[in-house]
């Protein structure tokens, strides 16, 4: 019986030794240089791998960081704590990012914007928007199927009459709902800009009026209004430059459709 | 120096862990050990028992030809013995391959090789509800029960154009175990021992041994000359 | 994570089988009767259950580079040991999971949790967590058999159901069958997953 025993315990023991061995031997033959502040890194990062910071995930963000490529404060959804624990990992002065907020720049829902026809298929609005340009009148805005609540990881979006709003408490600002609309309808803004154009129609002014109630017409009544010149119609329909913005709020005052929106 | 290191506190640690597992592994064989053995020997006693119904105990048989011509491993043979200390039949083990790994199956004979039991064990991995049935002795090995077997007809499944009923879906089982039968009475047949009645000296440690078959002598050998040479 | 979330985690929201899609081999072939079902389901509980408890407990001492080999060393032991228990005092069952019992020791969900979980985690967390990952197998084990018992040979732990000559859809017992079913049964349960998420949305 102790033979028994003493065998066991030497094949097995045995064998734990000398793979136990082996392996040190190959971990040193096949060593990869990899710098150990891409693991701290990624130990501080949300790891939610939602792809806001616009890498393929947090491992590809924090192996960015470590190489130079991105700056710490990539990360928007860690917010203020992960970017100054991730530049310490770096040894450099963080500057962070203002925080930022998605809003939805149409305000077209199904009582102001009627729909071209009823759409019966896959719901999801990439699908929607190649069949016959779309199922609104507005070839420009939202009708809500719902694609950018479905790709939001924080649930900050909601559809509320036939189109898209986001709850601004609950957003992150991870642009996953600006580049998954295909009408480019959703746009970042800095959260403490409180003005937003609700309208991303580019058509001239009489056939927007014919399609939507709430539609800008390019009248420029807000531009002349801007004591800072933050806001121009581009394209017939107008855009706030957020750097010059100062949240006077004239633009919206003198909007004749009622379309400047405050947040 | 620490290129040595690594390795070696690698493969002590690892090693150390092997080790603690053998030594837990080799303790809970020790005490499993005869339960096991006493588990496997209770349950081959009670399919030979169901093949055998008669018998009053059984005696292994050491030194048996164990190879047929089916191909089949044929594991033990054994004498079935009577209250009188008189043979009344033989019962072998047959694994045949079946469907999912071998299917343990004890047949027993009387004296004139008339088939008195087939018993498929539950030691097999068959899949349940379909070759698994064979167990059930009900549905498939109810027919050999008191078939004579004859060595230039073996069983066959109908398929194989026989005349036993194969379980529904599972030819393969039910060929398999047929085979096993088959191998199973021609290994009896080729060690069955002369008469019913065995001498004193033949059983040893609770084993019959075979007596090993007299040697022919060789062309021009002389059957005296050998003998002598064998007192040198 | 609270012990009771952690213990129900593995039970309903990461259910091993059915959200994780973890343990496929033995998930399809022991799920043909439900005898089978809870025995495999049970024993891969227990090997669980001790091996994220030894896994937790030198979760401090094992170097990262020998991290697999330990795991594996550290599961197929315990399988050893239970199979030598389940051969002595269980043979029935041993010999009706036959060669799944020794496949356990590759079966993804223990490693995958050894990973996952005991090696981050404290003894009792990680205790919990392997009998909550179990038991989820366990479920997902049985809920299969119970379709493929009942509806392909019309039994329920070998008891006839319909009668001894009923003939059920072979072919849930058989491979294909195993497939499908799972296939349909995921199906459902994602399906009610996004009804639940879209009405939480709305």
């Amino acid at each position: 019986m102790i033979k028994a025993i003493l065998l066991a315990a030497l094949v097995l023991g045995g064998m734990g030794v000398l793979f136990g061995i082996i392996l040190g031997i190959a971990s040193k033959v096949f060593h990869v240089d990899k710098d150990e502040r891409v693991g701290m890194i990624l130990q501080v990062l949300p790891c939610a791998n939602c792809g806001g910071c616009g890498y393929a995930g947090c491992s590809a963000y924090a192996e960015a960081v470590v190489k130079g490529t991105a700056s710490p404060s990539g990360c928007i959804v860690g917010g203020e704590t992960c970017v100054s624990k991730v530049a310490d990992i770096m040894g450099v002065q963080a500057t962070t990012k203002e925080k930022k907020v998605a809003r939805v720049k149409c305000g077209g829902n199904c009582f102001e914007a009627p729909a071209k026809y009823e759409y019966i298929g896959v719901q999801s609005c990439v699908s929607a928007a190649r069949i016959a340009g779309g199922p609104k009148n507005c070839e420009y805005g939202c009708f809500g199927l719902g694609s950018c609540a479905k790709v939001c990881p924080a649930d900050a979006i909601s559809m509320s009459n036939g189109i898209a709003y986001v709850i601004e408490s609950k957003c992150v600002a991870c642009g996953l709902c600006v580049s998954t609309c295909p009408r480019r309808i959703i746009e970042l803004v800095p959260a403490s800009k409180e003005y937003t154009v609700v309208c991303n129609s580019k058509a001239k002014g009489a056939k927007v009026t014919k399609v939507c109630d709430v539609g800008c017409i390019g009248c420029k009544m807000c531009e002349k209004a801007c004591p800072n010149g933050a806001i121009t119609v581009e394209d017939n329909r107008a855009k706030i430059d957020y750097t010059k913005c100062t949240n006077c709020g004239l633009c919206s005052e003198k909007c004749p459709r009622k379309i400047i929106k405050k947040f | 120096m620490n290129n040595i290191k690594e390795p070696l506190k690698l493969g002590g640690i690892l090693g150390a862990i092997a080790l603690v597992l053998a030594l837990l592994l080799a303790f809970v064989n020790n005490i499993t050990k005869e339960r096991i053995e006493k588990v496997n020997a209770a349950a081959l006693q009670q399919g030979l028992f169901a093949v055998m119904e008669n018998a009053d105990h059984f005696i292994p048989m050491d030194g048996v030809e164990l190879g047929n011509s089916y191909g089949v491993k044929v594991d033990e043979m054994y004498l079935a013995m009577d209250a009188n200390e008189d043979v009344i039949g033989y019962c072998a083990v047959a694994k045949p391959g079946g469907y999912a790994g071998e299917i343990e199956t004890i047949v027993g004979v009387d004296l004139s090789f008339k088939i008195t039991g087939v018993n498929v064990t539950s030691n097999m991995s068959e899949t349940p509800g379909l070759g698994a049935k064979a167990t059930d002795s009900s549905k498939f090995t109810y027919q050999f029960a008191d078939r004579q077997w004859q060595e230039t007809s073996p069983f066959a499944v109908t398929k194989d154009g026989g005349d036993v009923d194969a379980i529904t879906s599972a030819t393969i089982t039910s060929r398999a175990v047929t085979n096993g039968v088959n191998a199973a009475i021609e290994v009896m047949n080729n060690n069955s021992i002369y008469g019913s009645s065995i001498a004193e000296g033949e059983i040893v440690d609770g084993k019959y041994i075979v007596p090993a078959k007299e040697r022919e002598p060789e062309e021009g050998e002389n059957a005296v000359e050998g003998e002598v040479r064998e007192d040198e | 994570m609270s012990k009771m979330k952690t213990f129900l985690n593995g039970i309903i929201n990461e259910n091993p089988s059915f959200v994780q899609l973890l343990g496929m081999c033995p998930l399809l072939a022991v799920s043909t009767s439900l005898k089978n079902a809870v025995g495999m389901g049970l024993t891969a509980t227990l090997v669980l259950i001790c091996s994220n408890a030894v896994i937790s407990l030198l979760r401090k001492l094992i170097p990262g580079k020998i991290r697999i080999a330990s795991y594996i060393i550290i599961i197929a032991g315990f399988v050893t040991m239970i199979q030598m228990l389940l051969k002595a005092y269980l043979p029935e069952i041993n010999n009706a999971l036959g060669v799944f019992i020794p496949l356990i020791v590759v079966n993804c969900i223990i490693l995958a949790r050894a990973e996952a979980f005991a090696s981050k985690n404290g003894v009792l967390l990680s205790i919990l967590d392997g009998a909550g990952m179990g038991l989820g197998f366990t479920l997902g084990l049985s809920v299969l058999a119970v379709i493929r018992e009942i509806l392909g040979a019309g039994q329920i732990f070998g008891f006839n159901l319909f009668g001894e000559n009923f003939q059920g859809v072979t072919m849930l017992i058989l491979a294909p069958g195993g497939f499908l079913t799972l296939g349909i049964v995921i199906g459902i349960i994602q399906l009610v997953r996004s009804k639940k998420k879209e009405g939480g949305k709305k």
